[in-house]
């Protein structure tokens, strides 16, 4: 059925993941419904399995977990282990319960567990088993035969709940992977909420402008309070979720919709124009997520499991602040820079408290007060800037040397101003001298980037099957000619850059690009400069916003307010 | 959703962004795939039909993990008619193994070195034709045929180098007969 809900992220292609409740647990749900018992017949209700399922998807299993818990222990002080009770049908649980001393009247059991009696129905069993079939089902019998020993030490109340506590944590670190939290939904509906205290107004009227450094800021007053009915204990999710808030009342904007609905006024609906909204979607999200470096962050993340560190940990690291939503970077520069500093001091705060040392780490933090931090991460990201124009290099000199013939797209990054007109003329020169005479299906199989690069202009007649060699062969002529023109001292500052090779790289020596080490593909070489490109792109552009704030008030002042409410948060009277 | 209109409002369309956006960020790497786990039935039902061939697969995933291999002899031993544990002996090697339920002696051939002949000695009144003698000890399972049990005894005739033998006489073994 086509939604009219033009609007609705459903439709996004990027947003089409799994649909997690059907496609998920449903499995989970069948094996539960078609368990058997040891004669062979249905172990459980279907009523009843729906029910206890409805409850692990709405995160409303606590007081089922701790009540099974407690059945549980009364078992495990039959000595019956958690296994037997699993193939077991109902009845037969019940009278081995009956014939123990834990039966009161009417129907109930009661287990004395350090000072504390527990009462329990009898009726209660079939829901019990219900529910220690889910827990495997999600968990699996390895987290059952673990609880199951720990069940069997239980001697007090506090050893109770801490059992039910280390499961309730699994099953939500299982679910919370799964199911589109309650949470975030949560989370939305309260800073719509504040958004609109503060702003004075309904979200009718919002534009994602209103969610600007001094919100962000009231945000973080507001969740770090104890009192606040949502406590968010650290800046780095209030910005997350501050940014997920701009982007969301962005794609809502009036004016978006309004363009979506053109769709709607234009024509009926049909397949084909909703096939034109997915598009029109997926552009607007593009471009939103053109400033975005999650790809590039990934690519090298992802190489350091395999021991390359072309980008340091320390770099990722703080890229990684910069992975979604940078097309904000403009609206909310400072509270970028925020997030880069305070966040860190913050983990060092949270380390801190489980290591028992909060005190001194507060101590030495707050001597930092006359320091400005925010220029110290400046700085650094200064200097991946200049790592990553060393890396550009150095993988140009590589694929140069190797007479890789597409390193000559890339030629452009490493020429001065003389030498790119120099280029220019030369590529005009070839196109006019060589070109013409290159049988046409050549002309039709230079690929779409060369094409693009050379300023070809290329038919449809042209799109023929493309002959890697015919390409190769139009590279080379022109690398031919370049190469000439570098021997001829027409590119005297390439010439250089290129005879300082071996110094350039040995100023370099990161894993993944020594003699020593695995070669890297040409092709992720590619992948690697455009990745490296992108990230410096970027952040040149964050250090041009940076020049233009005055970051050491900014910085001394930040820094009050915020080991203020980090004091609020870890409860420590000592700054 | 409002009924009416079949279509979002505002504040509902900002929050299914929100709550989309927030899942695709934070679990974006998640493999949603269904991992089929070993659950207790499954265990159960290999253990209740062992002699079945088409379990063997999944015998050796079972007896290959520590916890798993535990609730399976756990129901082995409750669902067997006879049950010998691990013997007391001190010897790493022993002929004859007794219980309360029956015996097994090993003697050897006269004409032949690598021939065994094992003996069962049923003690428990069993209403039932007993069919397989069943040995175990960690991922280590083998089963061998019973001949019919003539006044509570059935021999089988066993070599020497067959795995049975050097199960039925390292005393850490427990033996089930069903």
């Amino acid at each position: 059925m086509l939604d009219t809900n033009v609007i609705s992220i459903k439709d996004w292609k990027q947003f089409k993941f799994e649909q997690v409740e059907e496609d998920v647990f449903s499995q989970n749900l069948d094996i539960v419904l078609n368990n058997t018992d040891d004669l062979g017949n249905q172990k459980h209700q279907n009523a009843l399995v729906y029910k206890v399922f409805s409850s692990f998807l709405t995160h409303n299993y606590n007081y089922y977990l701790y009540e099974t818990i407690h059945f549980l222990k009364c078992l495990s002080n039959l000595e019956v282990n958690i296994w037997d009770i699993m193939v077991m049908n109902s009845t037969r649980i019940k009278s081995l319960i009956m014939k123990s001393n834990f039966v009161l009247k009417d129907n109930k059991a009661h287990i004395l567990i350090g000072n504390s009696e527990f009462i329990f129905s009898l009726k209660r069993i079939p829901t019990f088993l219900v529910v220690i079939d889910f827990w495997q089902e999600f968990l699996g019998i390895d987290n059952l035969i673990l609880q199951n020993e720990e069940i069997k030490k239980i001697n007090s109340q506090h050893s109770l709940n801490q059992v039910v506590n280390n499961i309730t944590k699994d099953l939500y670190s299982f679910f919370k992977e799964k199911l589109p939290s309650s949470h975030s939904q949560k989370y939305a509906s309260s800073l719509i909420k504040n958004l609109e205290t503060m702003k004075g107004t309904t979200f009718d009227n919002f534009s994602h402008e209103d969610v600007d450094d001094k919100t962000i800021i009231e945000f973080w007053k507001i969740y770090s309070n104890k009192k606040s009915d949502i406590q968010i204990k650290t800046f780095k999710k209030i910005f997350e979720l501050s940014l997920r808030l701009k982007f969301s009342i962005k794609s809502n904007s009036k004016q978006f919709d309004k363009v979506l609905n053109s769709y709607k006024s234009k024509k009926p609906l049909t397949h084909d124009n909703f096939e034109d909204k997915l598009v029109l979607l997926d552009s607007f999200y593009e471009h939103s997520s053109v400033n975005d470096l999650s790809e590039e962050i990934d690519l090298f993340d992802k190489m350091q499991d395999k021991k390359i560190n072309l980008i340091k940990k320390s770099e990722i690291s703080l890229l990684n602040f910069f992975k979604y939503h940078n097309d904000f970077i403009n609206d909310i520069h400072l509270s970028f820079l925020r997030n880069i500093v305070f966040s860190e001091i913050q983990n060092k705060l949270v380390e801190a408290e489980r290591r028992g040392n909060l005190k001194d780490i507060l101590k030495s933090i707050y001597t930092l007060k006359n320091n400005n931090l925010y220029k110290n991460k400046i700085d650094f990201i200064k200097t991946i800037i200049e790592n990553c124009v060393i890396l550009q290099k150095i993988i140009f000199l590589n694929l140069w040397e190797s007479n890789d013939l597409k390193s000559i797209i890339y030629i452009d990054n490493f020429l001065d101003e003389v030498e790119k007109k120099e280029f220019e003329l030369l590529i005009s020169n070839f196109k006019s001298n060589k070109i013409k005479s290159l049988d046409k299906n050549m002309l039709a199989s230079i690929g779409e980037e060369e094409t693009k690069y050379l300023s070809l202009s290329k038919t449809d007649e042209d799109e023929r099957q493309i002959d890697n060699d015919q390409i190769n062969e139009i590279i080379h002529a022109l690398k031919n000619d370049l190469e000439k023109k570098i021997d001829n001292n027409y590119f005297k500052n390439f010439k250089t850059f290129l005879k300082s090779s071996k110094k350039i790289k040995f100023s370099f020596r990161r894993q993944g690009l020594r003699e020593e080490d695995k070669k890297i593909s040409n092709e992720k070489m590619y992948l690697i400069t455009d990745s490296v490109k992108k990230i410096n792109n970027f952040l040149d552009n964050f250090l041009e916003k940076t020049e233009q704030k005055d970051t050491k008030n900014e910085f001394h002042n930040d820094f009050l307010l915020f080991m203020e409410l980090f004091k609020q948060i870890h409860e420590e009277e000592t700054i | 959703m409002t009924k009416k209109s079949n279509e979002f409002s505002m504040k509902e369309k900002l929050i299914n962004t929100f709550v989309s956006i927030s899942h695709k960020e934070d679990h974006g790497k998640i493999n949603f795939n269904y991992n089929k786990k070993i659950s207790v039935n499954e265990i159960w039902n290999v253990s209740m039909h062992s002699e079945d061939i088409k379990n063997k697969e999944i015998l050796t995933e079972i007896l290959s993990n520590k916890n798993y291999s535990k609730i399976f002899y756990n129901f082995f031993k409750k669902y067997s008619d006879l049950y010998m544990p691990q013997s007391m002996a001190a010897s790493s090697n022993i002929k004859n193994r007794k219980t309360k339920d029956f015996e097994i002696h090993l003697n050897q051939s006269n004409k032949d070195n690598d021939i065994i002949y094992l003996k069962i000695i049923v003690k428990k009144k069993i209403d039932k034709t007993l069919k397989n003698l069943y040995v175990g000890k960690d991922n280590n399972f083998e089963s061998i045929d019973l001949p019919k049990i003539i006044d509570k005894q059935a021999q089988i005739m066993i070599k020497k180098s067959d795995k049975i033998y050097q199960m039925v006489v390292d005393p850490d073994t427990e033996i089930f007969i069903r």
